[in-house]
């Protein structure tokens, strides 16, 4: 008999979001509870960071990505990110150390320090991969839906690419995320420099650059007149929303209507929010407060 | 999977032709001109290794990954950069805030730490309380594959010179 159910995974929830943004990790929840899958919490350390730890030391990213994998693995589950960075380490870890023998090899020798082994055995997925494999079921649930209401989606490097790793989606031409907001009745708008990063991978290195590319982002969302801009990793979240507060402190720049900052949310918390459950504290901790919970009442949808 | 040898690295950037590709569509370029990919292929391809770890600029690329993705003769320059970066941090000229991080990860086994305000916010959501990760292992691991003397000589100043590693 298997120890768990068919659609059971193991809740990766890293570092960013547990330990600085926990409402993503809470609507995450409660939008699983919607549907039939189960999710373990298991005792994974950081995944690691595919930039920082990366770069420092190669072979430490890979060993401690494998550790995170031997436990996922120990419990015969999947494993599902909330996190591109996540995604991204699990995912090209799990890739290079089940293809390239020298590389397991190696990798095994230092798990053996710590009594593990890595066998290969598991995937990781993205929380979104998982909510559009089920986008048929979604219009059934939908409580709140969102059809006055215009999204600016941003997907992130590290749910692309690389492409032939990852198998996502079109690494240039991406659709799942729209396609998700539009199961919600929300319009997915297009907007020029949709695919540029939004440069948090500097943001500690060369924090000037990393501002120099978020406003080009922010320029161009600011023209659609987005309600909210919507990200699938707490990295792209924090710098759309610390990113703007930084921008109109320093430079007294603002993106949205009447000097006001563009909301963002993770779409986690969209789908909970359009699926009924109550998100007045997850929403309550954002600092840009979203401001379209007044087009809802208009449409007669009841407050946030 | 340790650092690649220079050798290795200028083989696998041998097949770029110069295009431009990478630099006309990489974010940190179009607004730090220190950072050009193009560039960056050429010194090396000439064997200049020594003047690309003089300063920090390697690790200004933010690892989009979009380089590599669009070079016309497969050259991942994003993967080439992180070889780079770690020779950087080997020679002992990592920035700061990647320092910073690391320092967090052998303490806590995670790159941040709870705050009383995270706490409080996750009771008012019923979050359940976060499962402390196996940080003896995760230390063990760290001190196995040589981060703790490669962070403990960064954070002394001091630069680590021996030669690098050629894939097992
Ligand atoms: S895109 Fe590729 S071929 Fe063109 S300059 Fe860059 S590395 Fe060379
Ligand atoms: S991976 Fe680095 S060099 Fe390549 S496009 Fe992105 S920022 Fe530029």
């Amino acid at each position: 008999m298997p120890r768990y159910s068919e659609n059971a995974f193991a809740l990766f929830l890293g570092c960013t979001i547990p330990l600085r943004f926990p409402f993503i990790e809470s609507a995450s929840r409660k939008a699983i509870k919607a549907f039939d899958f189960e999710t373990k919490d298991l005792p994974f350390g950081c995944c690691p960071d595919p930039l920082g730890v990366q770069s420092f030391d190669k072979e430490t990213w890979a060993a401690l990505a494998a550790h995170n994998l031997c436990l996922a693995e120990e419990e015969d589950l999947d494993i599902l990110t909330l996190c591109n960075g996540c995604f991204e380490t699990l995912s090209v870890a799990n890739a290079e150390l089940q293809h390239n023998d020298k590389i397991r090899i190696r990798v095994n020798k230092i798990l053996g320090e710590v009594g593990k082994e890595f066998k290969g055995k598991i995937n990781v997925r993205h929380i979104i991969q998982e909510f559009h494999d089920l986008r048929t079921l979604i219009p059934d649930l939908i409580a709140r839906p969102l059809a006055n209401c215009k999204f600016a989606v941003h997907y992130g490097c590290h749910f692309l690419r690389p492409a032939e790793i990852l198998q996502t989606d079109h690494s240039e031409h991406p659709v799942i995320l729209d396609e998700l907001v539009q199961v919600l009745q929300g319009n997915s708008i297009p907007y020029l420099k949709k695919g540029l990063c939004c440069g948090a991978g500097v943001y500690g290195t060369d924090f000037p650059t990393s501002t120099k590319i978020i406003q080009e982002k922010l320029a161009e969302v600011g023209k659609t007149r987005a309600d909210a801009i919507i990200v699938i990793c707490p990295t792209c979240f924090r710098q759309y929303e610390s990113g703007q507060i930084l921008i109109k402190r320093n430079h007294g720049e603002t993106y949205g209507d009447n000097g006001r900052e563009i909301p963002v949310i993770h779409y986690a918390e969209l789908l909970a929010f359009a699926l009924g459950f109550n998100m007045s504290e997850e929403f309550n901790q954002h600092r840009i407060k979203l401001s379209f919970n007044e087009k809802l009442l208009e449409g007669g949808m009841g407050t946030i | 999977m340790a650092i690649q040898s220079m050798d290795k690295i200028v083989c696998q950037i041998r097949p770029c032709y110069q295009c431009g590709t990478c630099a006309g569509g990489c974010p940190v370029f179009r607004n730090n001109p220190d950072l050009n990919p193009r560039m960056l292929i050429e010194k090396l391809l000439f064997g200049q290794i020594d003047k690309i770890l003089q300063n920090q600029d390697v690790w200004n690329c933010c690892f989009c990954l979009t380089c590599s993705q669009h070079c016309p003769q497969s050259v991942d320059l994003a993967h080439i950069l992180i070889e780079l970066k770690n020779y950087s941090a080997k020679e002992g000229i990592t920035p700061k805030s990647i320092l910073d991080e690391m320092k967090i990860l052998k303490k806590t086994g995670m790159t941040f730490e709870l705050s009383k305000m995270v706490l409080k916010r996750r009771k008012k959501m019923n979050l359940p309380g976060i499962l402390p990760p196996d940080l003896n292992g995760i230390q063990k691991i760290l001190k196995t594959t040589g981060f703790d003397d490669r962070l403990n000589s960064s954070l002394a100043g001091k630069q680590i010179t021996e030669t690098s590693e050629e894939e097992a």
